[in-house]
């Protein structure tokens, strides 16, 4: 703990530090139900619910209910999306979802934390989402492991429909670049 | 956009102008998940070594979907595509130049429809064609 | 339909079925297919290995995924999830045993709704916690 925190060069600047409280443009997503089949496939949920409309409705849900972590899948153009994370991506804009702005500070990406809160769980296929990033917290700090900086930045995404919010995804996401011979 | 092609314009024999592709791993991922083709020869090196390959190979489908792009690139806005075919007949490896052409073979008319047949390939980085194929489409007339 | 639980019977230490799941390669690529997250570091070797990591990463939302799977199963068809908030301490690698578990930490009435806390992770081969966190899930009355 005495240890001395060896000095490093500050990537973030003062510019980005007043981001803290910008919000993104909004972003439209799609709860359709391949988007649900693949998701829960990908989660690895066997349960029928997910899958099968009938038995949704069997179930009391308008249609194949969306598995928790699901908020539909963002609306993908190839003029304006991230084409590696399928979001809004705006050049000009300095915050545009979860992965901003340390994208654009550092190359490789770690995921911190999530927490996802349901202000309205019932979300099914056919909803159309959207959702504002909001930039809540950036900072770095020197990291041991990493041998350099590293850059922690919290974003909370409200997701709404038809105006009212049905969620928040706060995603902490540590950025960071790899020091040659390590 | 590129100007239309019209039918009164085409000639037998004429090449049209090629595609060149350059896939990495994520587009062979992004194909997969367009797709839904999870063949873990496309993105696992050591499933891929099992299997006696060099390393993940790019999907037919998406050579096919390449030779699909290079023909719309061509009749658009006005002509349509009516048939895309072509055999694998070698593999190719993410992180390479594929080039991907097409040669006039046939124009005819067929009521109001013009058609044009075409022979279509990929070739690789050494020329060599990997995927042969052939191709209908129709295109608008200047009339 | 799965089997429903209910408030009155769910007390403070209770454990969570545990889910054990192997990732493999192909699950991380649906993952990305899934979310649209094609960041190469889950799926190519060569870019992990460059960024100075062992293996390709198991992608943390996947894990998040994973104890919701756990609390929603667990809690059953009538019950609702309200929150599931995870950090990702450890990296967890495909072809690896990874564990989710939980157990409940408390058990309120409030505003009407039968409220359960509980504390979920996920551990790797070795035991070690990855993903340390908590949940929240409102459960119904016995009829």
């Amino acid at each position: 703990m005495a240890t001395d925190t060896p000095a490093f060069e500050p990537s973030l600047t003062d510019e980005i530090l007043t981001l803290v409280g910008v919000e993104s443009a909004p972003c439209t997503h799609e709860v359709t139900r391949p988007g649900i089949r693949a998701f829960a496939r990908a989660a690895g949920y066997r349960d029928r619910v997910y899958y099968h409309a009938d038995e949704a409705k069997r179930r009391g849900y308008r249609d194949l209910p969306a598995p928790p972590g699901h908020l539909g899948f963002p609306a993908y153009d190839p003029e304006q999306s991230d084409y590696l994370l399928s979001w809004p991506l705006d050049p000009n804009a300095p915050v545009n979802h979860p992965f901003s702005p340390v994208q654009s500070i550092h190359t490789e990406l770690l995921a911190g934390s999530l927490d996802l809160e349901y202000i309205d769980p019932d979300i099914c296929a056919g909803d159309v989402l959207i959702s504002r990033t909001k930039l809540e917290d950036i900072r770095e700090r020197y990291s041991k492991a990493l041998n350099g900086p590293m850059v922690i930045q919290t974003t909370a995404t409200t997701f709404k429909r038809d105006d009212a919010p049905v969620a928040v995804y706060r995603f902490t996401l540590i950025g960071y670049t790899p020091v040659e011979g390590t | 956009m590129a100007d239309q092609v019209y039918f009164e314009d085409v000639e037998v024999g004429a090449e049209i102008p090629s595609l060149v592709k350059e896939p990495d791993s994520l587009q062979l991922v992004q194909w997969a998940a367009g797709s839904g083709d999870f063949y873990q020869i496309h993105y696992d090196p050591a499933f891929a070594k099992r299997n006696g390959l060099e390393g993940p190979i790019v999907h037919g489908a998406l050579k096919h979907a390449f030779l699909g792009e290079l023909l719309h690139q061509w009749v658009a806005p006005g002509g349509r595509i009516k048939r895309v075919a072509c055999s694998y007949r070698g593999m190719d490896l993410p992180n390479r130049r594929l080039t991907h052409k097409g040669k006039i073979t046939k124009k005819y008319q067929e009521g109001a429809r013009n058609i044009v047949e075409l022979e279509i390939w990929a070739e690789d980085a050494n020329g060599k064609t990997t995927t042969p194929g052939s191709a209908v489409v129709t295109l608008p007339s200047r009339a | 339909m799965p089997d429903q639980i209910y408030f009155e019977d769910v007390g403070e230490g209770d454990l969570l079925p545990e889910i054990t799941e192997r990732p493999t390669t192909t699950q991380l690529v649906h993952w990305a297919a899934a979310v649209g997250d094609f960041y190469p570091v889950h799926y190519d070797k060569d870019f992990a290995v460059g960024t100075g990591v062992p293996a390709v990463l198991v992608h943390g939302p996947f894990k998040h995924a994973l104890l919701s799977r756990l609390v929603s199963s667990w809690a059953g068809p009538q019950a609702t999830v309200k929150r599931i908030a995870c950090s990702f301490r450890g990296q967890d690698y495909p072809n690896q045993d990874l564990t989710v578990k939980g157990r409940v930490t408390g058990t309120r009435s409030e505003n009407g709704e039968n409220l359960v806390e509980l504390e979920i992770w996920s551990e790797n081969e070795s035991g070690e916690k990855t993903t340390p966190g908590s949940a929240l899930v409102a459960l119904p009355s016995r009829p």
